[in-house]
């Protein structure tokens, strides 16, 4: 389990869009990242996005080739569903100042998305409190 | 938006051996709140801009129609 979190830990850090090596530039990441990443989605400037889809695809390409605890199995895998689908829907996301209402339906997806994702993250979070984890190891 | 998902784990710390997955968690859900609040936003503004293109539209109409009058006047 230990190897497994670490080794996902990493994953995610070195495909993170900015660098950081302590927790409050970690916070600072995920907030640039909210207001650039929303910025880019109702501005229909997509570049931000496609960078971010392409770290995205590097970390699911790692998360494939790694040895899965059977606790965790199930997260995992809707870990890897939730990235398909993102993956789809970021291809849908060209809204334009023309279609109003086109812009409406994209967002729309995107809050029910962020909806599922909560509901994900809290799943994962209680999964660790159920087996005592309180901390990502960082070493190997 | 697959970043969104990109933050679900925490990340390396050059010094550190460990995070608090609780911290960890509370900022990635954070994060996730503030994108919801400006995607809310965003749809808010852009229902005005279908709201104003509506009105424009229907003002359009309006002019077409009471030029028509007019003529068979």
């Amino acid at each position: 389990m230990t190897e497994y979190l670490t080794v996902i830990a990493y994953l995610f850090a070195n495909n993170a869009p900015q660098s950081f090596t302590n927790e409050d530039e970690f916070g600072a990441m995920l907030g640039a990242l909210a207001q650039q990443g929303t910025l880019s989605l109702t501005s229909g400037n997509s570049a931000y996005l496609d960078a971010l889809a392409e770290k995205g695809k590097n970390i699911t390409d790692g998360a494939l080739d790694i040895e899965v605890p059977e606790q965790m199995l199930s997260v995992h895998v809707k870990a890897l569903q939730l990235a398909a689908y993102a993956q789809t829907l970021k291809d849908e996301l060209r809204p334009g100042e023309a279609d109003p209402l086109g812009q409406i339906a994209t967002l729309s997806k995107v809050q029910g998305f962020l909806n599922v994702m909560s509901s994900f993250m809290d799943e994962v979070h209680a999964r660790m409190g159920d087996y005592g984890i309180e901390e990502i190891p960082l070493d190997i | 938006m697959l970043v969104l998902f990109a933050s679900l784990v925490s990340a390396p710390a050059a010094h550190a051996s460990a995070w608090g997955e609780a911290l960890a968690a509370a900022l990635m859900k954070q994060a996730l709140e503030n994108i919801q609040r400006q995607i809310e936003s965003a749809v808010l503004g852009t229902l005005k801009v279908a709201a104003v293109q509506v009105l424009n539209s229907q003002v359009a109409q309006s002019g077409s129609a009471a030029i028509a009058l007019a003529r068979v006047w």
